[in-house]
């Protein structure tokens, strides 16, 4: 009786996980859905096509413009602004794990204030300041403002204070010096919450809207995020070929997603946030 | 005996510094230098271009407090952190309290539930705002479905930022629910298994012993979910433009407005000097409270 | 020892600087002409490079570009296609100008017309038209004056204008038991038609409400004036305004002939059936017509007591980098766009007006227009054309918004539209006076 009772009790909760699910799957649904029809169906009301698919949206997406390019430009945002804050976070979070100085909870008080503060409260003068470093429409103008970033460094320190304090200070002993301390012990047993801050630091600076938006001009430098909008001018809009674009751009994320899926929710567990 | 003490100590004064300098060099660039900068700025009229900035003291302030839209974005922001918290919170945890108790399957939901938190948030946008439209839009028939006649959500002055904060709500949970797993992973089973011997009832060891033991978890969220939503700009930018009639725009919004559309850079830095005042406020109330409240 | 370690770690930061920089370079090694201006244009034998910056994108604008470049070797045009319309344009300019970076020529939109003459100095252009002698008689006149600043110099040429039309639904006035061959004339008219046509599943009337141009038309059309005539206060508060801003409003609230849509909307509800009459840009004509699956017909924009007034819409093609050489390159790549040809090319993809009388009689064109008369309406009004205004002073953008702001507050029952647009007037006339 007990047995058929929790069969049931799990049965109903999938059902409504399931529900759930699907009902969050919408928008992806949609969107796919919505790339494949012609212009005359966009607005047709349904959410899945069943009518034939419309497969030229997608060749327009990746003939008319360059979706490669823009595609290679985020990638290539995304791949060396996160080795940057990865590295740099690195260097800080050992700073502020391992050693004891003066000004130090201050400076990482600092630095979970950085984190706090809307990136628009500093826009104008920063903008100013990538125009004087002659910076402005290049990729160079959109990745290093953010090099230092201070969800990189807390997470680190997060994760090398929670590593034991004798081991470094043995290595120290056996006459390990500061790099070989870094290399040896925080970061060879900070395996997963580096992969952890690489994908989710990958996916935030891959996905970047505004930033961008302001520094960059020219279409051939724009990542995805900003160029897909490419079909639209003041009185029309491509909804086909926009949904067909917007589609490709989720492709990179997911198949990230997929293949680090453990590292994001390991990463978490590890963070420093245990109950 | 004494130099190598001295050695040391100098050592470690050096050694963070030297680690720290690319962090704190690049800080100084291009966070306290524009931060002060912004400061001075909003006591100054300047459209960007002219070479002059002239000095006005309080003016841009004295504007701001007396201009409409600022109150409204100011009201709208509040507003929008309240629709968007407590649901996405209550959604992250009672996900995961149910995918928790699960016997098989976990996985799969946690990719679903996490996917809208991963998807370029530009392309969310742009797909919301063709599910939103009036009569032909998913959302509306949907509604449709249950004998709901849905607003015309994007155009209409009542619906405009609940259509936004849908959005933020879709996006987020996933991530909320995450944290919370992660934390329900690290309770203790055997004080979870001493409480149902002891007969509580689940509502009771879900009030008196989970919910206790995620309460970190709860206040990180809670300070995260307030900078995040803060922060909403690229969903009000492309869905909304912050209209009609600002019934939509927020500070963030209308500060990007102010700058890059009417060139009034100087009443721009004072709303940043305002978003900024007001964070701080929020955060450290936030820690004063938790440290009461909070359980470790 | 100190000063070692900090010279160390500036040299690594520097790398790595480096490193990224180098990266995009790579990556675009076509990037940012703008960067280099002054070696480009000195070397002679090299071709001059410009940057052209348009809203329109698109494979029209890229053939037309490459058509050009293909055609001589002097000069090198580069197109940007930049999003958000003219607005997004006016945005990147303004950042462009603090970063003393402009683009050399532009499509720029005809409400920042003064903008362009006073904040970014655009090139006049009566010393190129005397060098090469070019005939400006053949363009029509009240276009031309689009592109002139209050001195009364030419500084833009007028490049893809248009003008608000009205679009009807023809099986709907059938169903409705209205004749399609008499669409309204008045906007009394259109108010009682709209009624009629208002039925189960779709509304009678659209007209956008995020849209300055079109109050514009509306209140001008029932005899207002954006200014009063001294020229030191808004005309927003008139009895013409309110007048016009009620008529609207009654279709939505009174009537309940007319949804709240925005501009992208109201093409998408039109073509889709959702609205029996539009009264909008004939730009819109290039989204509406592939999508529309009934008989859609136009109409000039009606009047209210005789008259009829209809602002321009669209851009003028701008010269503003300062350098001679590039401004010759510039004129060179402008003549080439709005020669007959090329003119009626865009026009037939877009529904955006031709700009002179010789694009207009070329037998192509009017066979186009015979073909498809739904392209006719705008130039039934050609004479009835004003500039789309500009504000003095430099809150004319947020004045704009202040418009839209309030009348969307009427629209919405939030004010009265006697309320809304004294309150425009009282915020639009603090602005000019400061």
């Amino acid at each position: 009786m007990e047995r058929l009772w929790k069969l049931t009790e799990e049965t109903g909760k999938h059902v409504l996980l399931i529900g759930l699910g699907l009902l969050t799957m919408i928008p992806i649904i949609w969107m796919i859905s919505i790339s494949l029809r012609s212009e005359q169906y966009v607005f047709s009301g349904h959410l899945v096509w069943t009518g034939p698919l419309h497969w030229e949206n997608y060749v327009k997406a990746l003939t008319e413009v360059p979706f490669f390019r823009w595609l290679g430009n985020s990638l290539r945002i995304g791949v060396i602004q996160t080795l940057g804050q990865v590295f740099i976070g690195v260097c800080a979070a050992f700073a502020f794990a391992y050693y004891r100085f003066p000004g130090r909870d201050i400076l990482f008080l600092f630095v979970l204030m950085t984190m706090m503060i809307p990136m628009q409260v500093t826009l104008v003068p920063t903008y100013l300041i990538v125009n004087q470093l002659d910076a402005l429409n290049t990729l160079t103008g959109v990745i290093v403002p953010h090099l230092a970033s201070g969800f990189a460094i807390f997470l680190l320190r997060q994760s090398f204070i929670s590593i034991p304090r004798e081991l470094a200070e043995a290595a120290a002993i056996d006459g390990a010096g500061a790099f070989r301390l870094l290399w040896t012990v925080y970061i060879r047993m900070s395996g997963t919450i580096l992969w952890t801050l690489g994908v989710i630091a990958f996916l935030s600076n891959f996905n970047e809207f505004n930033w961008p938006l302001l520094v960059l001009t020219d279409p051939e430098l724009m990542p995805l995020p900003l160029a897909f909008q490419y079909f639209r001018t003041e009185t029309q809009m491509d909804w086909g070929a926009t949904m067909a674009i917007a589609t490709l751009s989720m492709v990179p994320v997911l198949i990230l997603y997929l293949v680090a899926q453990r590292y994001i929710v390991d990463g978490f567990a590890q963070s420093g946030l245990k109950g | 005996m004494k130099k190598p003490i001295l050695g040391y100590r100098r050592k470690m004064l050096l050694l963070p510094l030297f680690f720290l300098i690319p962090a704190l060099l690049l800080y100084a660039v291009f966070f306290v230098y524009p931060f002060l900068f912004t400061f001075l700025l909003s006591f100054q009229q300047w459209d960007m271009i002219s070479p002059e900035r002239t000095f006005v003291g309080l003016e841009n302030y004295a504007v701001l407090l007396d201009d409409e839209v600022f109150w409204k974005s100011m009201r709208n922001t509040l507003l929008y952190l309240l629709m968007t918290m407590p649901i996405s919170i209550a959604l992250g945890l009672g996900l995961a309290l149910l995918m928790e108790s699960l016997m098989r399957g976990r996985v799969v939901y946690r990719f679903l539930f996490y996917l809208p938190v991963v998807s370029p948030i530009a392309v969310i946008a742009i797909v919301w705002s063709l599910m939103y439209d009036d009569q032909r839009g998913i959302v509306n028939s949907l509604l449709m479905l249950f004998g709901i006649d849905g607003p015309n959500w994007l155009s209409d002055t009542s619906s405009s930022l609940w259509a936004v904060a849908i959005v933020g709500i879709w996006k987020g949970f996933g991530y909320e629910m995450l944290l919370y797993v992660s934390g329900l992973k690290s309770i203790d089973k055997g004080l979870y298994e001493a409480a149902s011997i002891d007969g509580a009832g689940r509502w009771r060891r879900l009030v008196h012993i989970i919910l206790p033991l995620l309460s970190p978890i709860t206040l990180f969220i809670v300070i995260m979910g307030i900078i995040s939503s803060f922060q909403n700009f690229a969903l009000i930018k492309i869905m909304t433009g912050g209209g009609p009639n600002n019934s939509s725009n927020v500070l963030v919004y209308q500060l990007y407005q102010e700058a890059f559309q009417f060139f009034s850079i100087g009443k721009a830095a004072a709303i940043s000097v305002i978003l900024f005042a007001i964070i701080l406020l929020i955060t450290t109330v936030q820690l004063r409270l938790s440290r009461s409240t909070v359980h470790y | 020892m100190k000063k070692t370690w900090m010279g160390l770690f500036l040299g690594l930061l520097a790398i790595s600087l480096a490193a990224c920089g180098s990266g995009s370079n790579n990556a675009a090694p076509t990037a940012s002409p703008t960067a280099s201006d002054n070696t480009s244009s000195a070397q002679s034998s090299e071709p001059v490079e410009i940057e052209f910056w348009n809203i329109w994108g698109g494979e029209l604008i890229d053939s037309l570009v490459n058509e050009y470049n293909s055609s001589q070797d002097k000069v090198k045009v580069k197109a940007v296609y930049v999003q958000n319309s003219y607005e997004g344009i006016v945005e990147k300019l303004q950042v462009q100008a603090a970063a003393k970076k402009l683009p050399d020529i532009v499509s720029n939109g005809l409400l920042y017309t003064s903008f362009a003459n006073d904040v970014m100095k655009a090139v006049p252009l009566e010393p190129f038209i005397e060098q090469d002698g070019y005939d400006m008689s053949d363009f029509f006149p009240t276009m031309l004056e689009l592109g002139k600043n209050d001195q009364g110099q030419l500084i833009g040429l007028p490049y893809g204008i248009s003008t608000p039309i009205l679009y009807y639904n023809v099986d709907h006035f059938k169903a409705a038991g209205l004749d399609p061959e008499n669409p309204p004339q008045t906007w009394e008219e259109f108010a009682s038609v709209a009624k009629q046509l208002t039925s189960d599943g779709h509304y009678g009337a659209s007209v956008p409400i995020d849209f300055g141009w079109l109050y514009q038309a509306l209140m001008e059309t029932y005899g207002g004036s954006m200014m009063s005539e001294d020229g030191k206060t808004v005309g927003l508060d008139s009895e013409a305004s309110v007048k016009a801003v009620q008529a609207v409003t009654d279709l939505v609230i009174k009537d309940k002939s007319m949804p709240l849509l925005q501009l992208q909307q109201t093409f998408e509800a039109m073509a889709k059936g959702d609205v029996s009459m539009l009264a909008n840009t004939t730009a819109g004509l290039g989204q509406i017509l592939p999508t529309a699956q009934f008989d859609l017909r136009t109409a000039p924009f009606p009047t209210f007591e005789g008259k009829r007034v209809v602002p321009a819409g669209g851009a003028n093609l701008m010269i503003f980098t300062q350098d001679p050489a590039k401004q010759e390159a510039a004129w060179d790549f402008m003549k080439f766009m709005i020669d007959p040809q090329r003119t009626v090319q865009i026009s037939k993809s877009t529904g955006y007006m031709v700009s002179r009388q010789s694009a207009l009689d070329d037998p192509e064109m009017q066979k186009f227009l015979e073909e498809n008369p739904v392209y006719k309406a705008t130039y039934e009004q050609i004479d009835e054309m004003v500039p789309w205004f500009n504000f003095p002073g430099s809150g004319g953008t947020r004045i704009q918004k202040i418009i839209t702001d309030q009348v969307q507050a009427a629209l919405q029952g939030q004010k009265t539209p006697e309320e809304a647009m004294k309150e425009a007037a009282k915020q639009a006339n603090a602005l000019i006076k400061s």
